[in-house]
């Protein structure tokens, strides 16, 4: 009976995981089209994107010393020795954005896209694990429209409204698979090694409401692949009361270089044509460096303060990108992260609660300085506050993590837009004992 | 919960787009402006006028005729015409003598001085032509010459009798089923005269009876016009674009460069706005102009053509080129992406005349310009 239970279950488990990987996988097709996001994303290579955990996410986008039996947290390779379930878990968020500067009416835009996406499993519970994670790198989504109107014969008055289009769309993604092990009771290590691809797409085009005009569009795509490896370290600190942890983290991420290869092409509603010849290059990826903290002064409450340094001021390219052109000075500077959170779960250590008491509450705030900006002189900043809940399911181990982000990025004033956003974040947290060898007898 | 996450995808859709942000774009993104580009050569060109037809394409009339042109100085056309039995001939016919026989053409176009008469030599062609590869640099050999006609200016029918002679020599040729095969038509020269006159199609005919009262008629199959005029413009900075002429104008525009750096080309308006000469002319002299003008896009090797468009003459004397076709040679050209080397101005064949514009080349004076819609990509 309980051989067929676990069968059983396995299935259920193989089913639901192909089903959230087909819902994440057209999103991740759907995210790569989709282009209306903040300006900023247009900048570097695109808005760069973290995304630890569910629970993390929920609590200031931050949780690197974050480590429990119901979530894992791949992005610290370290953590990944402390499993005892498989897991698997997405998230998918829905993003609105109104925007805003001066001289402008607000415009507001709307996108969906893949926070990511993990497969975690123990290869001995608490002791090694191994993970794999996808999970958006950086960003590009962007689209601007500006009516303007051309006299095309100026022997007459006549004149044709145009609309002007520039958008973006694309990114970079993270593909990355590392084993966490446990060197002794309080200390962890890690190792993960990621792929980085992606395709990052600008397009400009002009439209005319007229049938003498031609549309036309000049896409140019800069398609980039690289390696590159992080290292991971947890600690539980010793000498505290009974009930009362304090865990500290940290990874580094080693810099990198990525090949890349850019083609441009001109379409109209007839056809496309490729202009120039392909040219090949690479752009380097910063080091970084992160660090966090997790404190439980009891089980029911958990505190977390992180910080995330990249060192993109670095970063140098083959190829022009916004901001970073071939020649002069880029308007890049380095990236810097500070998140803290709080997770009040009051079921915690109590696994037959009601079931209100399972639920878990997470609030948190962070503020995120980007590394590409239009400006030479100016850094932009996002503020943010963050909450959620997780709720239990039905299966043990399995919660569906609720998340919403409320921030603001950038100013109004020197030219630049304030971006206010609003974001959803729908997440997934699968957990079952697989590849469990059944005693005989 | 997953279907409010669907349902909030979905909404993704429905946004609004803003210009919020377009400051931040500006200095990588081209205005659309309007570019004033003129030609940076307007020279004579090989291209040689088509100027034979037959009932169904092609020139529509044999040109034939001398005139001393004020301004373009002596033209001369030599006309060709052929003939097919209009339909199958009786027996009284056929089986009987031809005792008479007369061209009776269809004079439809006059060129010069309407008063005056022309003369010319009428003669045999000996050899089969082919009116598709007749223009007016062909060479045609002539046969035997037939007789001396001449003909006044005048529009209407007019009719030239063929010679006893001629009519012995070809009687059975004329009766015989094979006709087409073994008449080769007539070339027509001139010899005097102030005028360049067109025999068209229509009406025009080659007659022969055998017996009174029973007439019957060939009709007018192929026509050619061979004409020479001289090429050497009426003054430093002009060409000449003449219809039926063995030269045409070549047009080359400054398609990449400082003038039209790589672009988005969205529009192209290309006019042409000739010299008025009518002032060099004296009263009487009619000079009936082409009303439509072509242009074609033309690789190097000539190989490689694209007709753009074939325009009439605006209210305001003006050719106007405007079609996505024109814009597409630009855009490509721009790019790099064509083979394009030329633009050739003509005159479309079903227009058989010899009238002329004088075209200014000089940079000051050109009177073509492409007005050119385009958005700098860089």
């Amino acid at each position: 009976m309980k051989h067929t239970s676990i069968i059983s279950r396995g299935r259920s488990v193989v089913v639901l995981a192909g089903m959230l990987l087909a819902i994440l996988t057209a999103d991740l097709s759907f995210a790569q089209n989709s282009n209306d996001g903040s300006v900023y994303t247009r900048f570097g290579l695109g808005q760069r994107q973290t995304w630890l955990s569910a629970k993390g996410q929920a609590m200031g986008g931050g949780g690197l010393a974050l480590s429990s039996s119901l979530y894992a947290n791949p992005q610290n390779p370290a953590s990944l020795s402390d499993q005892i379930l498989t897991r698997f878990a997405g998230g998918l968020t829905y993003e609105s954005i109104t925007t805003e500067a001066d001289g402008f009416d607000p415009g507001t835009l709307a996108s969906g896209m893949l926070s990511g996406v993990h497969l975690t499993f123990p290869l001995r519970i608490n002791k090694l694990g191994l993970g794999f994670s996808m999970s958006p790198y950086t960003r590009v989504s962007y689209r601007i429209q500006d009516l303007g109107a051309v006299a095309p014969d100026p022997s007459s008055q006549e004149t044709s409204a145009l609309i002007k289009e520039f958008n973006g769309n694309g990114g970079l993604y993270q593909l990355s698979s590392g084993v966490g092990y446990r060197l002794s009771p309080r200390l962890s290590a890690g190792a993960s090694l990621n792929f980085i691809f992606g395709i990052l797409e600008e397009a400009r085009s002009t439209f005319f409401n007229d049938a003498r005009f031609v549309d036309r569009t000049v896409r140019e795509s800069t398609r980039l692949r690289g390696a590159s490896a992080t290292l991971g370290a947890r600690f539980i600190v010793p000498g505290l009361p009974e009930g009362m942890g304090l865990v500290v983290a940290s990874t580094f991420t080693l810099p990198t270089t990525l090949d890349g290869e850019r083609s441009s092409a001109l379409t109209t509603s007839v056809g496309r044509d490729t202009l120039g010849t392909t040219t090949n290059g690479d752009v380097s990826l910063p080091m970084g460096f992160s660090a966090g903290i997790a404190f439980q002064p009891e089980r029911r409450w958990t505190v977390l303060a992180d910080v995330t340094w990249e060192e993109w001021s670095s970063l140098e390219s083959d190829f022009s990108l916004p901001g970073v052109p071939l020649t002069g000075t880029n308007t890049l500077s380095d990236r810097l992260r500070v998140s803290s959170g709080l997770e009040f779960w009051p079921g915690s250590g109590r696994p037959f609660a009601s079931y209100r008491s399972m639920i878990a509450y997470r609030v948190g705030a962070y503020t995120d300085r980007a590394y590409a900006s239009p400006l030479a002189n100016e850094t932009i900043r996002s503020v943010g506050i963050t909450g959620g809940l997780s709720i239990p399911s039905l299966i043990p181990g399995t919660t569906i993590d609720l998340n919403i982000d409320v921030g603001q990025r950038g100013q109004t004033g020197n030219g630049l837009v304030k971006d206010r956003y609003l974001r959803f974040g729908l997440n997934i947290n699968f957990g079952e004992r697989w590849f469990d060898r059944l005693p005989l007898g | 919960m997953v279907a409010l996450m669907v349902g909030l995808l979905i909404m993704t859709g429905c946004d609004d787009p803003t210009n919020v942000g377009q400051g931040l774009l500006d200095s990588q993104a081209g205005e659309t402006r309007v570019i004033t580009l003129q030609p940076n050569s307007v020279t004579a060109g090989d291209r040689s006028d088509p100027t034979g037809g037959n009932a169904a394409s092609g020139a529509v009339m044999s040109l034939m005729g001398v005139v001393d042109d004020p301004v373009r100085g002596r033209m001369s056309s030599q006309g060709l015409i052929d003939f097919v039995p209009s339909n199958q001939f009786g027996a009284d016919f056929l089986n009987a003598s031809v005792d008479w026989a007369e061209l009776s053409l269809n004079l439809d176009y006059r060129y010069g001085d309407t008063t005056s008469v022309v003369q010319f030599d009428l003669y045999e062609v000996p050899a089969d032509w082919q009116s598709v590869a007749i223009n007016a640099g062909s060479v045609i050999a002539l046969g035997s010459k037939i007789d001396s006609y001449e003909v006044a200016a005048k529009e209407g029918l007019t009719s030239f009798v063929l010679p006893e002679a001629w009519i012995q020599e070809y009687d059975t040729i004329l009766r015989d089923g094979s006709f087409s095969d073994l008449f080769h038509g007539f070339a027509m020269v001139p010899t005097d005269g102030q005028a360049i006159v067109g025999f068209r199609f229509s009406e025009s005919t080659l007659r022969a009876s055998a017996t009174p009262g029973d007439t019957v008629a060939f009709a007018l199959s192929k026509v050619g016009s061979l004409t020479s005029m001289p090429d050497s413009p009426p003054s430093s900075g002009r060409v000449f674009l003449g219809d039926g002429s063995a030269r045409g104008v070549d047009v080359r525009f400054p398609l990449q460069g400082e003038e039209l750096a790589e672009s988005l080309i969205h529009r192209v308006i290309l006019s042409l706005e000739i010299d008025n000469i009518s002032s060099s002319y004296p009263a009487g002299f009619l000079r009936p102009l082409p009303a439509v003008i072509g242009l074609e896009a033309v690789s190097e090797d000539g190989e490689s053509r694209l007709e753009i468009a074939e325009v009439a003459v605006n209210t305001e004397g003006r050719f106007v080129m405007d079609n996505t076709t024109l814009t597409n040679v630009f855009q490509s050209a721009n790019l790099g992406k064509s083979v394009l080397d030329r633009f050739e101005l003509y005159f479309p064949t079903d227009q058989s005349g010899v009238g002329f514009f004088v075209l200014p080349t000089t940079a000051n004076e050109l009177a073509i310009e492409a007005l050119v819609t385009a958005t700098p990509i860089n």
